[in-house]
Parts: structure tokens; sequence; C-alpha cells
């Protein structure tokens, strides 16, 4: 590879790495709590007993 | 290297490499299919189509993860060098993988409307504000389109016509490429499935891809950096590159001229010869080759050139830039001014008695 292409190598990476490592963690914390899954009717017949 | 084009260039080891990577495809696509039909039962069912989008996606998605750690993989450690150079074959097959699975996107999901389904995938969804309604299909297709580009230009033919220097700028759009799948992945399946182990897996792959990209990155830019020695002679500088026992038989030496291009000093029959360390089919480093038949074979694909005037054995006509050479004493120094691409140069004539 030409010492150009190197340094283009070193510099997409060097932008890239951020932006993914960025963009995984917004997109991982804007995804919230995960909702709560209602019980089963059956557990809630044993609860009220 | 060959004089003419064939639609495909395999020999044995690519037949067998080939065989290999369908066998891997067909046989993860089997298990997703199979485990995900075990997993998602009765009402959580999952139909056979979007059984199938996961698996193509996932699939193309960990194929595109392997294709970009090979290259800085290879630079680390040269006995993966043999997979560098099936990974030609690698790069299309992952486009077909993820062609298939943009295809049954598109028709599961767009083709059953009453407009165009293109059209409807670039104007359905315009929530580019909210993380978790955002249009993630829109960087998978940019993402795909590279991937098409890629693959559509990756024969010889293409390299040729459209310069190796093009070529390779074409080709290095894989990088933002992953940006936009990572995206797409980050967007899309990590909102709908928010399983531990799929977030793991896709930051898992992210990161063993830009780690080996940054680590192989500052190797290569601290040795074009490197402390170079130059000494006056005749009026010219000359790149100090070693002892002439310090380059093995056949093999070279690699210089790194300051600011320039690096440079492959080769010894082979008592001479020493300095042509450019860049070949001209694909950039591959001739200076980690060696000399065979009398000619510097490139380790990538095997494209050969004459060591004393840098000109590819007829019929070829390729040809890589040459420098002038001298040994004083047993130090070997190269004149870092490139001549044209095919100048003759007198070897450097070495005692092959002087290694003891």
């Amino acid at each position: 590879m030409t010492r150009a292409h190197r340094r283009w190598h070193w510099y997409a990476w060097l932008v890239l790495a951020p932006l993914i490592a960025a963009g995984m963690f917004a997109a991982l914390a804007g995804r919230g709590v995960p909702p709560v899954q209602p019980a089963p009717a059956s557990a809630d017949a044993r609860a009220r007993e | 290297m060959s004089a003419g084009y064939v639609a495909v260039q395999w020999n044995p080891y690519k037949r067998r490499y080939d065989a290999f990577v369908c066998g891997a495809v067909v046989l993860y696509l089997g298990m997703f299919g199979f485990v995900g039909k075990l997993l998602f039962r009765g009402e959580h069912a999952l139909s056979d189509e979007v059984l199938a989008l996961r698996a193509l996606g996932s699939c193309a998605f960990l194929m595109l993860s392997v294709v970009l750690c090979i290259g800085p993989a290879a630079r680390l450690d040269r006995r993966l060098l043999p997979i560098l150079y099936n990974r030609r074959h690698l790069g299309v097959a992952t486009f077909l993988v993820a062609a298939l699975h943009g295809a049954l996107a598109l028709g599961y999901y767009h083709g059953f409307g009453r407009i165009n389904p293109l059209l409807s995938l670039l104007t359905t969804n315009t929530s580019f504000t909210s993380l978790r309604a955002f249009p993630f299909q829109l960087p998978g297709a940019a993402a795909l389109l590279i991937l098409f580009l890629m693959a559509a230009t990756s024969h010889d033919f293409w390299n040729r016509n459209l310069s190796a220097r093009l070529w390779k700028w074409l080709h290095m759009l894989v990088y933002p490429a992953y940006g936009l799948v990572v995206m797409h992945v980050a967007l899309g399946a990590l909102q709908a499935q928010r399983t531990w182990w799929l977030a793991a897996l896709v930051c898992a792959c992210a990161a063993t891809v830009t780690t080996l990209h940054l680590v192989a990155g500052s190797r290569e830019r601290a040795a074009d950096r490197g402390r170079t020695s130059m000494i006056e002679a005749d009026a010219t500088a000359w790149l100090e590159v070693g002892r002439v026992d310090e380059i093995p038989p056949d093999r070279a030496r690699i210089a790194c001229a300051p600011g320039g291009e690096r440079i492959a000093v080769f010894r082979y029959d008592g001479r020493i010869s300095a042509i450019s360390n860049v070949c001209a089919h694909q950039g591959g480093p001739l200076g980690e080759g060696k000399v065979v038949d009398g000619c510097v074979t490139c380790p990538w694909h095997g494209w050969q050139y004459r060591p004393a005037d840098g000109q590819a054995p007829p019929p070829f006509t390729e040809r890589v830039a040459t420098f002038r050479v001298r040994v004083d004493g047993r130090r070997v120094l190269v004149d870092p001014n490139a001549l044209p691409p095919g100048t003759p140069v007198e070897p450097a004539f070495v005692e092959e008695s002087c290694d003891a």
C-alpha cells in the first residue's frame, strides 16, 4: 500500500472508532428499560388465594 | 498474474477456501433456522420469512466483520496471510448474503403495497429524530449499495481499467460501509431485540474490528515515521538500509524513505537491487515477498517484477519504480529518489561469503 493509503486507513479508523462506540452507546442507552412482562394469569390467581 | 481475464480466478486452494465459506454459510443459516424454531415457539413463533431475514442479516454482519479483521490481523501475524489472499471471494460472498437479506426485507415489508417497494423504503418512515423509530433500513441500504459497487468491480478487469489507485480508493469505502452496517444493526435489531447477548455480540464484533485496525494502523504509522539514517556521498543523500547480512537471501529489507514511499531492497544471486515496495496490481507489499525464478514475487497475488529494472517479465507490461543502490563496506545504501518505473539500475554486487 502507498503511504497515502496507510494514512487514510489510520485516519478513517481514528474517526470511525469513536463514532461506532458513541453510536452503539447511544443506541443501547436509547432502548430504555425493557417493559415488565405481566405475570401469567395462573400466578395471579395463586396470589389471590 | 495472467495474460488474460477469466471469470473467476480459481486455483485448488481458492476452490477449497470457497467450498469452506459456502459450507460455513449454509451451516450457519441452517443452524440459525433450527435453533430459531426451537427457541421461538407457540405465541412467540417466528414466520419462516422473519427467521430467514434474521439469519441472512446476522450472517452478513458476521462475514463483513471477519472480512474487515483479515487485513489488520494479517499485518500483525504473518501466518494469517493465506487468508488475506482469498479475501476478495469472501467479500463477494458477503455481498451476496447481504443482498439476499436486503431483497427479502424489501419484498416482505415493502412489496405488498401500492407504491414501488424502493420508493416505499425511502419515504415511509421519516422519524429521523427518534432513536427507537429511526428508519434503520436506510443505512443498511446505503451499505448494501457500497458492497454492490465493490463486488461488481472486484474483478481484475476493473482493477486494470479503473487504475490501481482509483480501485483501491473505491474499495476503501468498505470502512464507511461497516459504520453504516453497525448503525443499521444498532438502530434496527438491537431496538427490537433486547437480549443482552445480541448487544454483546454486536459490540464484540465492532470492538474487535476497530481495535485490530487501530493497533495495526499505529504500528504501520510508527514504521513510516521510524528514524532513518542518511549518509552524504557523491552529492547524494543515501538512505542507510542496514548490513548486507541483515537481508536474507532472495528476500528483502524494507526501507522507509523520509516522507516518501517504502523501498524494498532485495538480495539475490550475490546482488542487491531496490524497487518500490508498492505492487502495481493492488499495492501489495513487494518487500514481504521473495525472489522466485529470478523475479520479485508479490505476496498478495503473485505478480512478478525483475529486481534490476522493476519490469514484469514478458508478456506482462507492469512496471514499478527502481532506486540506485550501493554497498559501502558491508552497509547497503539506497538513493531514496525514485527513478521512473521500469528504469534499469545496475545492481550492487556483494560477496555472499561475508554472511558468515
